[in-house]
């Protein structure tokens, strides 16, 4: 198991403030970083390329682009154009940073027609899996959207079953999962062998809130008895909405801190049981 | 070489052991069934080996290659779920082919694989439906149809015939069996139907809390049962087995004493505390006495057409008996003869089967049909 957080690197302070925090975790072993890339922020590559040999000696993963991407558009418009042009770029670093895979959305807009947006998402994921394919790397498919946004393309019996069909292993994103009312514990016992990770962040419910694991409904004592029980392996990352956002505060990093001292604590308390 | 290996493999939900154990092959080419009642762990075991569970510790090899680290989509598996797991808006060429196209098979290729399975499992006509359009027996078809078609070495089923109706399953049995001649697969099949298991299966692996019970052939399941949890798990109705004690050259059978012959006695010398077992269909039932037979009277019948299955009370013990003829009504006496050569002995300690006399031979080591299948 290897503990990441979730992080953009907007600019040039922003990415040394977020390497000074990840020094400061210091004596957590195995801290690593997922990358949510924004490529249609101009010199974006830059920023990367500058810090390339630093996050290089780091635990990597790599979200695929979310802004101006969607893999349930149809192939030949501008926008499916757009989302492989993204695709493409974070491929390119991730597998430079042997991120080993790339987590994946299958829509990010609001559903209109549910059955032909999920046909053109299937019928994309073939071109988008190959292209991973050639840079090495795994598409992780993420349970996404949230009702109160209409952009959940697979309810939770639809999503677990996609896994029946489909050779690939998933993402479980703890706040979606909690703020569409699914049963996590069912969908980590149904899909166990599947997750490789969690994006771990708590919500009240309703909306996406990208919350610290405490400030919400989802009960983490009872998602660490069931990653213990079925995934004990599984990768996490705290995908925090400071940490999506440049305006992170001394605070912020503090708690950061707690919250990852009691998920070390935690997934220890798995390891140690499992010897 | 397509054996599947499982060394020691266990299974734990925390504390609790779905698993235990297990060591088990499967031949190359083989169709082995896992067979057990609910939460016996069958399912479990083949989830693991698809990738879809992981294992707690021990060593699973496919084609004598280690994979337990190995994602399901790098075990070269292919599996039916009991759902069927079909993609309800893509057609039915569409769900056949698609597992193909992901996996970048060539064009030709997948419109070849896809005319051949979708002729032989009589699909033709139907590739334009979507899964709703289609009986239960075609989606069962459409799935099956998919799995072969990515030609993996190993087939994996999941109850694949539950959601069907008695007619349709013994269709789709065949179909299977007939698959995997032309296919031969290493497959692995997950029922709790023991019809299924007697006629799909190579051999039977019978699994009991996380355990195998009992890894033979569908003959030597039936007609040689290891244990007591065997004798009665296979079989409807299931197999008598009577609590008894060894008296001088016969066993008691409630009040009465039944007479075994040398070889028998000769066998069970010094063993006392025992079940005496007998399959419902291997007693002959008579209205008036006979040598060595054990007397009772008939409480009820439940008639089949083809058979009628008579239960006869002795001392407190009931018996169910399975003849062709429907002579048999509540309350009368009827006589109860036991053929040497069926009967079984267990151990009472251990419920294992206390072996049977050299001149019984019932093993199907030499069995010429379960020869030919894994030919």
């Amino acid at each position: 198991m290897t503990l990441y957080i979730s992080v953009v690197l907007l600019d040039e302070t922003w990415t040394r403030n977020l390497l000074s925090l990840l020094e400061n975790l210091r004596g957590y072993e195995r801290i690593g970083l997922e990358i949510f890339p924004m490529f249609h922020i101009g010199g974006y590559s830059r920023i990367l390329d500058k810090f390339l040999p630093k996050l290089a000696e780091l635990p990597i993963t790599f979200h695929e682009p979310y802004y101006e991407t969607d893999h349930s558009c149809k192939r030949g418009s501008v926008e499916y154009r757009v989302t492989m042009e993204h695709c493409k770029n974070a491929f390119d670093y991730a597998a430079r940073l042997r991120a080993g895979h790339i987590v994946y959305h299958l829509n990010n807009r609001a559903i209109s027609n549910k059955d032909e947006m999920l046909r053109i998402a299937l019928e994309n994921l073939i071109e988008i899996n190959d292209l991973a394919d050639s840079y090495g790397l795994k598409l992780l498919i993420e349970n996404t959207g949230v009702s109160a946004m209409n952009n959940v393309l697979l309810d939770e019996n639809d999503f677990v079953d996609l896994f029946d069909m489909l050779d690939h292993d998933c993402l479980i994103d703890t706040g979606h999962a909690n703020c569409n009312k699914w049963n996590l514990g069912s969908v980590m016992e149904r899909l166990q062998g599947r997750i490789r990770s969690y994006h771990l962040h708590n919500n009240f419910g309703a909306n996406d809130d990208h919350n610290r694991i405490f400030e919400g409904t989802l009960d983490l004592g009872e998602f660490f008895r069931n990653y213990s029980r079925y995934t004990p392996d599984a990768d996490i990352v705290l995908e925090y909405k400071c940490l999506l956002t440049p305006d992170i505060m001394n605070d912020d990093i503090e708690w950061i801190k707690e919250d990852v001292s009691h998920v070390r604590r935690m997934t220890c308390a798995v390891e140690t049981s499992r010897k | 070489m397509k054996s599947i290996e499982m060394k020691n493999i266990c299974k734990n939900y925390g504390k609790v052991a779905v698993v235990k154990e297990l060591n088990l092959t499967v031949k190359s080419g083989e169709k082995l069934i896992l067979l057990g009642p609910s939460g016996c762990g069958k399912s479990t075991i083949l989830r693991m080996i698809a990738g879809l569970e992981e294992i707690t510790s021990g060593e699973l090899h496919l084609g004598g290659r280690k994979v337990n680290h190995l994602g399901s989509g790098e075990r070269n598996v292919s599996m039916v779920f009991q759902n069927y797991a079909l993609f309800p808006h893509m057609t039915v060429e569409d769900n056949i082919t698609y597992g193909l196209r992901i996996n970048k098979v060539c064009g030709d290729e997948i419109r070849r694989r896809k005319n051949d399975v979708m002729k032989m499992l009589e699909l033709s006509g139907l590739e334009k439906r979507k899964p709703r359009e289609l009986s239960g027996g075609q989606r069962q078809r459409v799935a099956l149809a998919r799995a072969v078609a990515k030609q993996s070495c190993f087939l994996l089923l999941d109850e694949p015939l539950s959601n069907l109706d008695v007619q349709l399953r013994e269709h789709a049995r065949k179909e299977l069996v007939r698959i995997h001649e032309k296919f031969g697969q290493t497959m692995v099949y997950v029922t709790h139907d023991q019809t299924e298991a007697m006629t799909v299966g190579d051999r039977i692996a019978l699994f009991s809390e996380g355990m195998v019970q009992t890894l033979d052939t569908p003959l030597n399941v039936y007609n040689r049962p290891a244990n007591v949890f065997t004798a009665k798990f296979i079989g409807s109705p299931s197999c008598n087995i009577i609590e008894t004690k060894g008296e001088g050259g016969g066993v008691a059978i409630g009040n009465q004493v039944f007479s075994l012959n040398g070889s028998w006695a000769n066998l069970l010398r010094g063993k006392h505390d025992l079940y005496f077992g007998i399959r419902p269909e291997h007693i002959e039932l008579s209205e008036e006495p006979r040598a060595n037979s054990i007397k009772g009277s008939v409480r009820y019948c439940e008639n089949y057409g083809h058979k009628t299955s008579v239960f006869i009370a002795n001392d407190g013990i009931e018996f169910a008996a399975s003849v062709e003829e429907t002579r048999f009504y509540p309350g009368e006496t009827v006589y109860m003869t036991f053929p040497q050569d069926k009967i079984h002995f267990f151990d009472k300690k251990t419920g294992c089967n206390a072996g049977y006399p050299e001149n019984i031979s019932r093993s199907c080591e030499n069995d010429p049909l379960y020869k030919r299948r894994i030919a």
